[in-house]
């Protein structure tokens, strides 16, 4: 049967595929790991509770800090592109998601359009004595005899990466999309919350780094130029021609893999606008299709309520804000302009006489934390009916007091949304959080509520919002501050 | 319902609190080179005799020859021959402990740079003792599948299956590596403080 099987053409290019889309994966994996570089099995985030750090620091106890203080930038030798460019490190790391997905669907058509699949899929519960006999050869430092065309111990090894790695790695992924634990809740509990899949998926990538070293000196052992000749060229039983051809053509294969990589890093590093332009084409319409539209439904339990919630963002330190807060925000006035047939100018008093909403939801911040918390705020629908936008108005343009002094010379803070996810249910201009008036680190007097997008287009310190036909002409025209100068995308459902 | 009883404000709402400097927090790891060096090859040393002295009591158990843990470092050096009845009980033991160790100290320096590299130095001891299973079955591993059939591949067909299974998984995974991680938890080089919450601390 193994004379039979051989390694097809659809077989050996997957298999290419498949390294360069895995080693893009894990190096942006490492570049957004780095933004929040520690792992929990709490949806709290308890400083100190996580179970596993990649930072060589702590954060104050006796003061104040933000989450934004915990990152820790790692070398592009690792990280793709590095250097804290997590906004780019996560365009790189959807764009090999798609590029890995595609991969897969056309191996697995290879595998059940053909006797490929013969390779991988144990036939009999005999494979698992067999398979123990083989590790048992292994460790006497022999080697198995030839299976058909595996021995049971791979045959078993590639199923469980195939068939269980593999997927757990796609689902643990998006467990931790926003869009979707807002739209369905009971979905990363699967896994034991939010936090629990992001660190499956971390060791889903430890798991699939140790598999394929262990895979490379198994192929070693086994014999390197047969092996290569196989996976390269389809050469069973290859001549000694056959496999300097397979050689010759993996040291290309790997110096173009190399390339790539210096390539992808370097274009990243030195001009992320134009890198930012190109990934964002691929990502965007997919995360536009696939996950923006999803609606939050969540409703945790007052007792879900995280203890210490982490703050990101140090409230503005311009003098408009700081004699706001000295005056308790009277005199504050919330704008609501643009293409509106009424704008409104509201004091915090005249919103919170507005009819309020009350809400219990997680917050996910696109480094990677969370925190469960109850908000009380005007429904952003509610304030829509009273200005009526026009019908040429497509998206909300929100300004804040947010100076973002600790990066000066960037201008304010701002966000776009549109007007879809404005109307949604749990879209809110929040002035209270857990029974508390908002305080000001956590964007008093108003922040947003978008609870299917990730933390950073809930806008804090807010002071107007402008309904708009178009973002083009805001900021850099990328719709947002992070999209402008940190080459995040505009949208944040994953 | 986060509203302390008191009525005062929960220290996440309290806006008096001081703010620290942006990208400021407290170090709780120092990568010195020499100094995890010197802690690593301790460590090794520490773990390399250990690990000597329990296969030289797995050798005598198994099969009945004490000197053969000796026997085999000494032959990574000059060959099978070192295996014949005939090679000097001195110099096997003389040399067979200078390759041993040297080779647990080199490794157990590799650990701590691992450590280091990984920012996992101040790890919990629990995860510490994990690394410390993984790094010995990546030690056994790396000289028993990789290096050995290399250098000396006469040597590969010399050891039975219990030999082996008693090497691979006690003696590196076991002994080994758990004695690398407990030099580390309990001497704690390079950690500056402890970040991790214990359990009376509330961590969940």
């Amino acid at each position: 049967m193994e004379a039979d099987l051989g390694f097809p053409l659809g077989i050996r290019l997957t298999h290419a595929f498949n390294i360069v889309f895995l080693t893009l994966l894990i190096r942006s994996g490492v570049e957004i790991l780095g933004g929040h570089p520690m792992l929990y099995f709490n949806d709290d985030c308890r400083p100190g509770s996580e179970w596993i750090r990649f930072t060589s620091k702590r954060m104050f106890r006796d003061r104040r800090w933000t989450a934004e203080d915990e990152k820790q930038p790692y070398t592009s030798w690792v990280a793709l592109p590095g250097h804290d460019n997590l906004g780019l490190g996560r365009f790189w790391h959807f764009v090999a998601v798609a590029g890995w997905l595609l991969t897969g669907v056309a191996y697995l058509l290879v595998l059940v359009t053909s006797k490929q699949w013969q390779r991988l899929v144990p036939t009999s519960w005999e494979v698992f004595p067999q398979a123990s006999d083989a590790a048992l050869t292994y460790l006497r430092l022999e080697l198995p005899p030839v299976g058909d065309p595996y021995n049971a111990l791979q045959q078993l090894t590639y199923f469980g990466v195939v068939f269980v790695l593999t997927p757990l790695q796609i689902l643990t992924g998006l467990a931790m999309s926003p869009a979707l634990e807002g739209r369905f809740p009971w979905y990363p509990r699967l896994f034991g919350g939010r936090q629990a899949a992001r660190s499956l998926h971390f060791l889903g990538l430890v798991a699939f780094v140790a598999f394929t070293v262990h895979h490379v000196a198994l192929v070693i052992a086994h014999g390197l130029l047969d092996g290569l000749a196989a996976i390269v060229i389809g050469a069973e039983a290859p001549t000694v021609a056959q496999q300097a051809v397979a050689v010759a053509i993996t040291l290309a294969f790997m110096a173009a893999l190399v390339a790539l990589h210096v390539w992808a890093t370097r274009r990243s590093l030195l001009e992320p606008r134009a890198m930012q332009d190109a990934l964002q084409r691929l990502v965007d319409p997919l995360q536009a299709h696939l996950l923006q539209p999803l609606t939050s439904r969540q409703r945790y339990r007052p007792q879900d309520i995280t203890a210490d919630p982490r703050p990101n963002g140090r409230p503005p330190r311009h003098d408009a804000y700081l004699e706001l807060v000295e005056r308790c925000f009277d005199g504050w006035r919330f704008e609501v302009g643009g293409l509106v047939e009424h704008p409104l100018s509201l004091t915090l008093d005249e919103l919170r006489a507005l009819p309020p909403q009350h809400q219990v939801t997680k917050h996910k911040c696109i480094q990677g934390w969370s925190y469960v918390a109850a908000w009380q705020g005007l429904p952003l629908t509610a304030l829509l009916k009273r200005c009526r936008p026009t019908s040429e108005a497509r998206y909300i343009l929100f300004r804040t007091f947010d100076d973002k002094w600790e990066e000066p010379g960037h201008g304010e803070y701002y966000s776009v949304i549109d007007l879809e996810l404005a109307r949604a249910p749990q879209t809110l201009l929040a002035y209270g959080m857990n029974d508390q008036p908002l305080p000001t680190a956590f964007g008093a007097p108003l922040r947003l509520r978008l609870e299917s997008q990730l933390g950073y287009k809930m806008v804090k310190w807010v002071r107007s919002m402008e309904l708009i036909a178009s973002y083009e002409d805001v900021g850099a025209g990328y719709g947002g501050w992070r999209a402008d100068l940190l080459h995040y995308s505009r949208l944040a459902p994953i | 319902m986060t509203t302390r009883g008191d009525g005062a404000v929960p220290a996440w709402a309290d806006d008096s609190r001081p703010w620290a400097s942006p990208r400021v927090g407290v170090p709780v790891e120092r990568r010195d080179p020499w100094e995890l060096a010197v802690h690593g090859a301790r460590a090794g040393l520490l773990a390399g005799l250990a690990l000597g002295l329990v296969e030289i009591v797995a050798s005598a158990v198994l099969r009945g020859d004490p000197r053969l843990p000796f026997d085999f470092a000494v032959a990574i050096l000059v060959g099978p021959e070192a295996l014949a009845a005939a090679f000097p009980v001195a110099a096997s033991v003389a040399l067979g402990t200078v390759i041993h160790l040297l080779l647990s100290v080199v490794f157990g320096a590799a650990f701590l740079a691992g450590l280091a590299l990984t920012f996992q130095l101040s790890a919990r001891p629990r995860l510490m003792l994990l690394y410390g299973v993984l790094f010995g079955a990546t030690v056994w591993e790396v000289d028993f599948l990789a290096v050995l059939p290399v250098i000396a591949p006469g040597l590969t067909g010399q050891l039975d299956l219990a030999t082996q299974l008693w090497n691979g998984i006690a003696s590196y995974c076991l002994v080994y590596g758990p004695v690398l991680a407990a030099y580390v938890i309990r001497v704690r080089p390079g950690e500056l403080e402890r970040w991790w919450l214990t359990d009376d601390e509330g961590v969940a």
